[in-house]
């Protein structure tokens, strides 16, 4: 009786090959973003096992770009796929043996995940957060749980996916309620969908498409000197410590001469100007040239020798969240890793972090560390 | 056509075998991890709001959406003219897309920072699907020329 009827979903939309070609898409837009999500994981919480170069600057951009931009685009994928598989739903009984049960099992954590991670990131990249947890810790537990559960439905659906596409002639059936769009017309509106919301959204890390991604979260042209903010001045607590005349930046730890610098003590350092890239988890990124005096030199005028790992601190409270950041030898040693102090030609403002921020290529940018206090040597 | 065209219906055979078996293994490990992690970090991870939104969301959509839709597809399908019919409800699903992806800029707060969320999302959503249909508008006018020109 009703959708348990035999027969009951009569569209050819619901064919299994749909369900594999769709799922097969997927299987491809999760696994990257698992992957380039597991890196940019490993990136900011670095077992001691894993390194991250410095070079090539752009790889991070591409690797985040690429994880939220199939994100995205696995919207309507997810959404077409569960609609062909929509009747399975209602299998009844709901399971005939111990394998089957344990196939449909895994069902909870995979769709419930797929949907729970794609909810999540594009509401936690447009600033809607409706729920109580962190959003970086739930997302990636959440990813593992996703994971395995495609993992193990890739396992109990192979065959049948690679025996439905190996039909060459499967008849087109007489459809009933969506008669209106045949089986491929149905994939081509997914496969549509799925182009339609990277078109819109791309151009905030595209920098070409910027004007045509309508519904981007981000501009990378548009924020103070051109460049987008992440996090404000005043939302960080900073305002008046990081104009405060007494500011100084101070190079501490393992060194021969302990540094204390101001500002204007700063600037008389031989500098370097570099383009360099800030690249957001949240998936935008924006170019820019900054100026200001490479790390290794200032290590250097500490009496500094070795490729030492350096911990930078901002004025942030201690403990907030990105208050200071890591920077391992390779970007240490890196020339273009900079605590900048002047933006496209002009003297930082202070979102960007007024008086001096670090810079370096090939990095998150919540770990570009702004309104720098100290440098720590270990 | 075949019981293994058809989604519905009954399954031909049981899932088993090697794969399934070796995938289930792996799959139910990397669960388990990504379960333990959810505890292990309780204190940001909020398991009780987390499991609320991960069941919430499968629900929601296997209970609300798919009856939604079902319903509008059943209203909207037989209001179209055959002819045109495909690219229509093709780009109504793109359309449907598009203002779901639409709703998070707009529901979004971006607090004291100009940066975040600097577009007029409407004027961008009626922008997007001002497109969309005038592409297939462009579509079906062009079948329909080619159809004529071949009878």
């Amino acid at each position: 009786m009703g959708p348990f009827r035999e027969g009951a979903f009569r569209s050819a939309l619901h064919s299994v090959r749909n369900a594999a070609w769709l799922g097969i898409a997927l299987g491809v837009a999760f696994s990257v973003c698992f992957l380039t999500g597991l890196l940019s994981h490993l990136i900011q919480h670095p077992p001691a096992w894993f390194g991250w170069p410095a070079r090539p600057a752009w790889l991070y951009r591409v690797t985040q770009g690429v994880h939220v931009a199939t994100g995205l685009a696995a919207i309507p994928l997810l959404l077409a796929k569960l609609w062909v598989v929509a009747p399975r739903f209602w299998t009844w009984p709901p399971f005939r043996s111990r394998s089957h049960l344990l196939e449909r099992l895994t069902l909870l954590p995979l769709v419930g995940g797929s949907l729970f991670l794609l909810f999540t990131g594009i509401g936690s990249i447009n600033r809607f957060r409706p729920w109580s947890f962190s959003f970086p810790a739930a997302h990636y537990a959440a990813a593992w749980i996703a994971i395995g559960g495609l993992v193990a439905h890739v396992g109990a659906k192979l065959h049948v996916a690679a025996r439905a596409l190996s039909r060459q002639h499967l008849p087109e059936t007489r459809a009933r309620e969506t008669a209106a769009l045949s089986r491929r017309g149905f994939l081509g509106a997914a496969a549509a969908a799925a182009l339609a919301v990277t078109v819109a959204t791309v151009g905030q890390t595209l920098r070409p498409l910027r004007r045509v991604s309508v519904l981007a979260p981000r501009d990378p042209a548009v924020g103070p000197q051109g460049v987008p903010v992440n996090r404000t001045a005043r939302s960080a607590g900073v305002t008046a410590t990081a104009t405060s005349p007494d500011y100084r930046l101070t190079v501490v730890g393992n060194v021969r001469t302990p540094l204390s610098l101001s500002l204007a003590e700063l600037r008389g350092l031989p500098s370097r100007e570099a383009d360099l890239t800030v690249t957001c988890v949240d998936g935008w990124s924006a170019t820019a040239a900054w100026r200001g005096i490479p790390v290794r030199d200032l290590l250097a005028l500490a009496g500094v020798g070795a490729r030492p790992t350096v911990e930078v601190v901002s004025l942030q409270a201690p403990g907030s969240a990105y208050a200071t950041s890591i920077l391992d030898a390779d970007h240490v040693a890196d020339p273009d890793t900079l605590l900048a102090f002047d933006l496209n030609g002009e003297p930082l403002v202070l979102d960007h972090g007024f008086p001096v921020r670090l810079i370096a290529p090939n990095r998150p940018g919540v770990m570009q560390t702004k309104w720098v206090t100290e440098v720590v040597v270990s | 056509m075949s019981a293994a065209d058809r989604i519905s219906g009954t399954e031909p055979e049981d899932p088993g075998g090697r794969l399934f078996w070796c995938c289930s293994v792996v799959g139910w490990i990397s669960i388990g991890f990504g379960i333990w992690t959810l505890f292990a970090r309780a204190g940001a991870t909020r398991p009780a709001g987390f499991a609320a939104w991960f069941v919430g969301l499968a629900v929601a959509h296997d209970l609300l959406v798919v009856p939604a839709v079902s319903l509008v597809a059943v209203w909207l399908v037989p209001r179209v003219p055959r002819r045109v019919a495909g690219p229509v409800v093709g780009a109504a699903i793109v359309s449907a897309i598009l203002a779901l992806v639409s709703l998070p800029p707009l529901l979004g707060d971006p607090a004291d920072n100009p940066s975040l969320l600097p577009r007029n999302y409407v004027a961008g959503l009626v922008v997007a699907l001002v497109v969309v249909w005038g592409a297939t508008a462009t579509w079906i006018g062009a079948s329909l020329v080619r159809r004529r020109r071949a009878s």
